[in-house]
Parts: C-alpha cells; sequence; structure tokens
C-alpha cells in the first residue's frame, strides 16, 4: 500500500467495516503539507506557528517556549480562547509588534481601525502571555474584555 | 494581444453624473451593461426591526460555478454598517474575470456582447441586494448612505461596491486575430500609491539581521512591560471611548444573532 495517499486520521468507515490501525503511517506525517491542526503543522508536537503571511511555505517549526492566549480573535461573534506558541524569536518580535504598535495606537485610530471594520482591537483580545507551562498563572484584570463580550 | 485599461475613479468632489458617464463610456467600449446605484439608510421601524438586511454573502466563482462564499460567516463577507470602512482599508477586494463575445454579424455594436464569467470573488448577487432591500436608484427620493455607490452590472447580475476614495480597474485583453472576443478584468479596490501596506512585525522586529540572543532577551523584558501597561490602560479613562464602541459593536452583534436564531 502506497504510504502516502493514506490520510493522515483514520476515516469514519461503516460498521462492519474493520481498519488495522498498525498500517496506518504515523511515521510518514510529514508527507502532508496541510496542517490537519494549525498548533501542530502536522507534527505530533507543537511547534512555533510563525509563518510568513507573504509566503506561507516559509514556516519556523522550532520547539516552542512562550505562549500568547487572547479571549476572542477580531471577531465580535467568536467564543473561543485562541492560544498561540511561539519560539523566542517569533515571541519577542511579536510582543514588540503588538506593544509599540498594535496596542500603541491613539484611539481614534484604534476606533477606524478595529471597530468602524466590526473589528475587537487586541487591546481588548488579550489575556495573558508567557512561557509554556505558566498558562493562567498571571492572567491580566480583563473586566473590560469580559464587558466587551 | 492588446491590453487596455480604464479608471474610474470616487473622490471625494465627484459628481454621480460624472460617474455615469464614465460608466457610459465602459458600456459602450467594452460591451457591459453598468448602472450607478446607491445604497438605501437603513430605516428602523416602530417595532424596532431595520428595514433591510445588513448582512448578506458575497459570491465567488468555485469548480465552474458561481456559490456563495461559504468559508466565512455572514457577518465577516458582506455587512453594510462596516462596508465604508472596508473599502476604504482595502478589505473588500472584488473582482471579476469575464469572457465577452460577439455573434452578431455587426461587430460595432458592442452592446449585443455575451459576457461570461470565467473567476470571481467578493461581489454581490444583484437578486441578494434587493431582496436585502438594500439599493435605490441615484436619484430617488428616500436619504442613502454617503459616500457610498453600487455599480450594478445587469448582464452578469453582479453588484461591486465603491466607496470614496476607491477605484474601478477595467482591463480589456483582446487578441488582435480574433476581434470579437475580449476578456474583461474588473477590479474595486484604493489606488495602489493609496494601499496601507501594514508591515509585517516580523520583518521590523529581529527579521533577517535578528541580533544574539542577549539582546533580544533584553528588549523582551522592555517589551514585555511596555505591552502590559498598554493593555492594562484599556480600563482608564483614556479608552473609555473605544471600549464604549467596543461593547456597542457586540450588543450590535449579539442582537443580530438573537434575531437570527429567532
Amino acid at each position: 500500500m502506497n504510504a502516502m495517499i493514506m490520510p493522515a486520521a483514520a476515516p469514519q468507515l461503516d460498521s462492519h467495516l474493520s481498519f488495522d490501525e498498525s498500517t496506518m503511517p504515523d511515521d510518514d506525517i510529514d508527507l502532508f503539507d496541510f496542517p490537519p491542526s494549525l498548533d501542530d503543522w502536522a507534527r505530533d508536537k507543537k511547534v512555533c506557528q510563525y509563518f510568513n503571511a507573504d509566503d506561507e511555505a516559509e514556516t519556523c517549526g522550532t520547539d516552542p517556549e512562550y505562549f500568547i492566549r487572547a479571549d476572542h480573535c477580531w471577531d465580535p461573534g467568536c467564543h473561543e480562547v485562541h492560544t498561540w506558541y511561539y519560539c523566542l524569536r517569533h515571541f519577542a518580535a511579536n510582543i514588540g509588534y503588538l506593544a509599540r504598535e498594535i496596542c500603541a495606537l491613539p484611539t481614534d485610530l484604534e476606533l477606524t481601525r478595529y471597530v468602524r471594520c466590526g473589528d475587537i482591537p487586541p487591546r481588548y483580545q488579550l489575556i495573558e502571555w508567557g512561557r509554556i507551562g505558566e498558562e493562567g498563572t498571571h492572567e491580566l484584570p480583563h473586566d473590560s474584555a469580559r464587558t466587551v463580550r | 494581444m492588446t491590453t487596455e485599461t480604464m479608471v474610474i475613479d470616487v473622490r471625494p468632489y465627484t459628481q454621480a453624473t460624472q460617474l455615469e458617464h464614465e460608466f457610459r463610456n465602459i458600456n459602450h467600449r467594452y460591451g457591459t451593461d453598468f448602472s450607478l446605484h446607491r445604497f438605501r439608510m437603513p430605516i428602523r421601524r416602530p417595532d424596532g426591526e431595520w428595514d433591510c438586511m445588513f448582512q448578506l454573502p458575497v459570491l465567488t466563482y468555485r469548480y465552474g460555478e458561481v456559490e456563495h462564499e461559504h468559508g466565512l460567516p455572514d457577518y465577516r463577507m458582506f455587512d453594510l454598517r462596516y462596508l465604508r470602512a472596508w473599502l476604504a482599508d482595502d478589505c473588500f477586494p472584488s473582482y471579476t474575470e469575464l469572457e465577452a463575445s460577439i455573434v452578431e454579424d455587426n461587430p460595432i455594436n458592442r452592446s449585443a456582447a455575451k459576457l461570461s464569467i470565467s473567476g470571481m470573488g467578493w461581489v454581490l448577487g444583484l437578486e441578494d441586494a434587493h431582496h436585502a432591500r438594500l439599493l435605490t436608484e441615484l436619484d430617488a427620493d428616500e436619504p442613502t448612505v454617503t459616500g457610498l455607490y453600487a455599480a450594478v452590472e445587469r448582464k452578469t447580475g453582479l453588484v461591486y461596491p465603491m466607496a470614496t476614495g476607491t477605484r474601478m480597474t477595467v482591463t480589456r485583453d483582446r487578441d488582435d486575430d480574433h476581434r470579437n472576443q475580449w476578456k474583461l478584468t474588473i477590479a474595486v479596490g484604493l489606488p495602489p500609491e493609496q494601499t496601507l501596506r501594514w508591515p509585517s512585525p516580523y520583518d521590523d522586529y529581529f527579521g533577517k539581521d535578528c541580533p544574539d540572543e542577549r539582546t533580544m532577551r533584553d528588549q523582551l523584558e522592555r517589551d514585555l512591560d511596555l505591552l502590559r501597561e498598554q493593555v492594562l490602560a484599556r480600563d482608564s479613562d483614556r479608552c473609555r471611548i473605544v471600549r464604549q464602541a467596543a461593547e456597542s459593536l457586540c450588543r450590535e452583534y449579539a442582537a443580530t444573532q438573537d434575531k437570527e436564531e429567532r
């Protein structure tokens, strides 16, 4: 059997069919270029989630050390908590960008850039950030994020 | 192959009659059937409901068929309330690729050209827009949304929203040997010189000339403090106006959702 055409996850089969899990190509998952989960880019463990928006083939994929967690994304209708994992370099880049540009906008620009477009400003999205393993230990007071929600 | 481009700019001082004139030119040259309309200003009925639908799916062309864009929820595709900001931010990139051909003997009569769609994204269906009661005539008595126009192409049944500051570019490619056939590309967006390019964070912060780890950690420490300060300011008086706006955004959204569920 050609392992390359096997799906990454076992397909839903009719009950009278059986599927031998030992034939699943666990070791060949790298062959698939579409990530089933954005967290791990089709690997078994979490990897840095950096990718170049202009060239999506350019990813990082090193072991992440840090995380950034947000209550909701831009979308006022999204009720999920999002967590992004990064290596030191890309975490530092994100934090620098957030601190100096995205969350440092004057209020009028924040209104025109985000709220008028129907987006939640990033300042009201962020819950916490830090080293992996410390999740939930230093959440920022997010009363306003809750009331916004 | 000859390529020809016509451009329609909606400037703050552009008159609707001037735009109509330019659309007539395009119709005459390329065989389209554009007419200019306005978006109605929605009115709240006494029972509290609005007299139109704000949110619609956009059309796209996939596997040889016209489909509604299902990748996003409706409210992220087209929402009259945020349309002007999306257009000004270049977040509503409507475009179509059309193939035109004249089957009649008289090639001068371009208005007889048949149009077929070969590619499309982020345009409204004319039927959807009418059903949602979004459009009105240019000279209608009812109030209209300022700074917003709808360029309606009747042969294909498509609506291209345009706002002050946007530009419609119509490009025709024609093979010199087949002068009865041509390809049209229609795109609405900001003029290229005005397009805001938000820089990638990774180019400015630790991009190609990445410093050593120690420098990076030092700067990270400073940035972490700064970010904390910036985020905590969200509860301050200075950000009150943003907070209230974001709250009303969520309330508005929740109300729309409730209505859909009912």
